[in-house]
């Protein structure tokens, strides 16, 4: 018969328990910042309509008498092997060439151009490596920063992907382990926070904010786990065993080529028809990128990309064209020769993770449910901070361990609220600065903002740091139109004449209530001592 | 003489059990996916077989190992994890032989 103790380690619910603590640690103090960066990226574009403030220029499906050979005719070179012709909601046209060296070995050479499509005017060329030519922009890099700090955490693509991976996992075993510890039920559904003592009120804020948002965080972490391991370990290890490691095989069958008939001969100059044509297969699509492969060669193809809403939100359209007579080939999926149940399955899946399924509705949504969830962060650390100061009398480093885990909870609050500010702050200086890379002092900004946020709550009380670091945050918000106006070399009051309406105004709004949403909660928590329990 | 009734704290599960919980399923996870792409039918577009599983290794890793760690008989566990393991090895190998000698 086994002993009370070994009966004891078997029950599910005290390890249950004590994983969840641990892997909540873990992915509060990394993973907010991944939860964070993610709920600011459902609206990067707009963050970037925001604070690029760049005109606006009208598609060129809408444009009466546009002509893409005309518009390319002076700046296409006369050879090359591969283009890219691309224009986003209210861009730029661009265009991009490249042709491979003629000394083996040495870089290809690439020319990029921005070129207003309605008057045809070539505002930026650039020339040289295909890495210098695709280099984005000063002002490009803001929704970039964010985006790259979401998906890689800014680490090396591949290590980035494998840990912001891990963290997914770690939030699918936190929902889980989380489900079975607190056991959520209709009662604890409705119950409002106990407001007696801290520990009690954030452990019932916690199991209510975590129990609403159950289902969010299991599509958010099942859809991430997804992206992040599906190239880095799942394929790699699928390619190994089905197709003996032979990488190009198995894509071959995963994104297969359109068949071309090889032909001699040069490729086709014109590429407005195939423009036309798939615009008007595609029934009032917006385009969004034409590609021309290994033309001049045998296997000449150009494919064209167009968007449209669907109910599953924007639905991309492609469109082979044989590249030597510009002949209507094949519409082709996103992976697969034709549509399937992958397919199908995989645009849910984006839908699903961002936040596009209904809409600009799902988006603010899931921006809401994405903050709840890092509210989780803080209401965790701030539940183990209590619970070791209770343990006081058994634990002999518990005050220490309490305390770490107040300032984290500190940090990834008002801090995290706080670093937003000073990273456009920094990205807004090195667009004056005329900077070519404003990500490292970007980075350098964000992790000196955490430690400045994180040494406030070792040093102070909890109520004193909050207020400090949301105070911060409130005057950074405050002053978020002059830092935008700084980085485009605007005066304040041209900032809501310039950029795509209505983002300019929103954007300086919303700044300005989030900043006003600070300063109140600072001074609450500077007046009043029982805002917190 | 009277004893005082104490609160039982559960044991600690050792790190070394969820570091090994986590590690067994991930390879479990993956052998099982190895095996779901034989058993998943290629489909129109002859991708189904190879995207399924991706969409399933999450959800495989994550059930193997909390069943590892934390299921009320972990020996019964270990023994259906390991199973399904081996099994999906076997119909991997099996699969890779068959396409081999063809």
């Amino acid at each position: 018969m086994s002993s009370p103790k070994a009966e004891a380690r078997r029950r599910p619910r005290p390890r249950l328990y004590r994983l969840h603590r641990w892997i909540g640690l873990v992915v509060a103090v990394v993973g907010t910042l991944v939860f964070f960066s993610g709920v600011l990226a459902t609206f990067a574009s707009e963050i970037d309509a925001w604070a690029a403030r760049a005109p606006q220029y009208p598609a060129i499906g809408e444009l009466e008498g546009f002509d893409l050979d005309r518009a390319l005719a002076a700046a296409t070179p006369s050879e090359f092997e591969q283009a890219h012709i691309a224009q986003d909601h209210g861009e730029p046209l661009l265009a991009y060439f490249e042709t491979p060296s003629a000394v083996e070995g040495e870089p290809a050479h690439a020319r990029g151009l921005s070129l207003d499509p309605e008057t045809l005017e070539v505002f930026e060329r650039r020339e040289g490596t295909p890495g210098e030519v695709q280099a984005p922009r000063p002002h490009d890099r803001l929704a970039a920063f964010i985006i790259e700090l979401h998906v890689f955490l800014l680490l090396p693509r591949t290590l980035g992907l494998l840990v912001t991976g891990l963290l997914a996992f770690g939030l699918l075993a936190l929902l889980v382990s989380g489900v079975w510890v607190h056991q959520p039920t209709a009662e604890k559904l409705r119950r409002r926070p106990r407001k007696t003592r801290l520990r009690v009120f954030a452990g019932d804020l916690h199991t209510l904010v975590g129990s609403w948002t159950l289902p969010y965080t299991a599509i958010i972490a099942l859809t991430g786990a997804f992206f992040c391991f599906s190239s880095t370990v799942v394929l790699p290890v699928l390619t190994l065993a089905r197709y003996g490691g032979d990488r190009a095989e198995m894509l071959a069958d995963l994104v297969p080529e359109v068949p071309v008939e090889p032909a001699a001969g040069p490729s086709v100059r014109a590429l407005d028809p195939m423009l036309r044509d798939a615009l008007a297969r595609s029934e009032g699509a917006s385009f969004r990128s034409l590609s021309l492969e290994h033309w001049g060669g045998e296997q000449a193809r150009a494919t064209v990309v167009l968007e449209r809403e669907s109910a599953w939100g924007d639905e991309r359209l492609r469109y082979v064209y044989d590249g030597h007579d510009g002949r209507f080939l094949a519409d082709k999926p996103e992976v697969g020769a034709v549509p399937s149940v992958s397919s199908a399955a995989l645009e849910l899946i984006d839908a699903l993770h961002f936040g596009t399924l209904l809409g600009r509705l799902t988006q603010v949504l899931w921006v809401l449910l994405g903050l709840a969830t890092c509210g989780l962060s803080m209401t965790g650390l701030l539940v183990y901070a209590r619970r070791q100061i209770k343990a006081q009398s058994t634990v002999e480093d518990a005050p220490r361990s309490a305390r770490a885990a107040a300032t984290l909870a500190v940090a990834l609050s008002g801090g995290l609220v706080a670093c937003c500010p000073l990273v456009l702050a920094s990205w807004a200086v090195a667009c004056a600065a005329q900077l070519d890379d404003p990500a490292t002092a970007m980075t350098a900004t964000l992790l000196l903002g955490l430690a400045a946020a994180a040494a406030l709550g070792w040093t102070l009380t909890l109520e004193r740091a909050l207020a400090l670091t949301l105070g911060c945050a409130g005057l950074g918000f405050l002053g978020a139109p002059a830092l935008v106006a700084l980085a485009n070399g605007l005066s304040l009051f041209e900032l809501w004449s310039r950029g795509p309406q209505p983002w300019p105004i929103a954007g300086d709004l919303l700044a300005l209530a989030l900043a006003l949403g600070c300063l109140a909660g600072a001074r609450a928590l500077l007046l009043n001592p029982r805002t917190l329990p | 003489m009277t004893t005082t009734p104490t609160r039982q704290t559960p044991t600690p599960a050792r790190p070394r059990e969820a570091t090994f919980a986590v590690l067994a399923a991930l390879v479990a996870a993956l052998l099982v996916c190895c095996g779901l792409s034989v058993v998943i039918p290629e489909g129109r577009a002859g991708v189904d077989h190879l995207l399924l599983p991706c969409v399933a290794f999450p959800v495989v890793w994550i059930a193997a190992a909390l069943a590892l760690f934390a299921a009320p008989d972990r020996r019964r566990a270990r023994l259906v994890v390991t199973g399904l393991a081996l099994v999906s090895l076997a119909a991997t190998v099996a699969d890779s032989l068959t396409a081999a000698a063809s």
